[in-house]
């Protein structure tokens, strides 16, 4: 199961089994609430993550939207060398603060 | 799960469920696992869970479809992944050379399918799917 931890205005999002429909369509809700009870940084924890989807990274996108129209940011913390190559052929690190893991190519 | 001639091959039928998708990738990334380097297993990986999540998705959840089947095959120097729903499909042609806006939230799994794919291939009503990627020689000798 994905794990969500929330201190002060930050949320630190662990998605399970990685970042995609199932985590995504479970995470959404509880994101979105964490986001209106005033969180300005959410933080992906992609470390050791090999699985990623279109509706994983819509829920990136989306988070990243809503936080950032209210003066936030979103990290993705240790995506691997294959994530970050998929993000950035996406044109995703344009928007995204994309910080790779120890074997990330970034 | 069967294996001839140096081919593995995988069958499923699955509800449309976003765990039982998990499951199937997680079935064939055993099947890739033996000759198989990272970014190669990673992309074909990836092209396979978009196609078992659209058609979940659009096929099943909003098309009213009831299931999905996948076969996938592995051989030496190509993999193969076949997945089709029972839903009534969609016009695929307009999608297909689209390139998705960086910050829309949906819009981007045909592109990725095509990212990875070496051939992608609808039938004619779009309810199924075939994806092929073709291994280098230099891909299946390291991890």
């Amino acid at each position: 199961m994905s794990v969500i931890e929330q201190g002060g205005n930050a949320v630190r999002v662990r998605p399970e089994p990685g970042l995609v429909a199932s985590a995504a369509e479970e995470l959404r809700p509880r994101l979105l609430e964490a986001v209106r009870s005033g969180a300005v940084e959410v933080v992906f924890d992609l470390e050791g993550i090999q699985q990623i989807d279109s509706l994983g990274i819509g829920l990136l996108i989306a988070t990243h939207n809503t936080v950032t129209s209210q003066g936030g940011r979103v990290r993705v913390v240790g995506p691997s060398p294959e994530v970050v190559r998929l993000l950035r052929s996406m044109r995703l690190d344009r928007h995204l603060a994309l910080e790779p893991g120890p074997d990330g190519s970034g | 799960m069967a294996e001839r001639g140096g081919t593995r091959r995988f069958r499923a039928r699955i509800d449309p469920d976003y765990r039982a998708v998990d499951r199937v990738v997680e079935a064939v990334e055993a099947l890739l696992a033996p000759q198989a380097c990272r970014r190669v297993s990673f992309g074909f990986q990836l092209a396979l869970r978009e196609a078992l999540v659209n058609a979940v998705r659009h096929g099943c959840k909003r098309g009213g479809g009831s299931r999905v089947e996948v076969e996938v095959t592995v051989g030496p120097g190509k993999w193969e992944a076949r997945v089709a729903d029972n839903g009534p499909g969609f016009d695929w042609r307009p999608h297909l050379e689209k390139v998705p806006v960086p910050t829309a939230s949906a819009g981007r799994g045909l592109a990725m399918i095509r990212l990875y794919g070496d051939e992608v291939e609808f039938n004619g009503c779009g309810n199924e799917i075939r994806i092929v990627c073709r291994p280098k020689p230099a891909d299946l000798q390291r991890r």
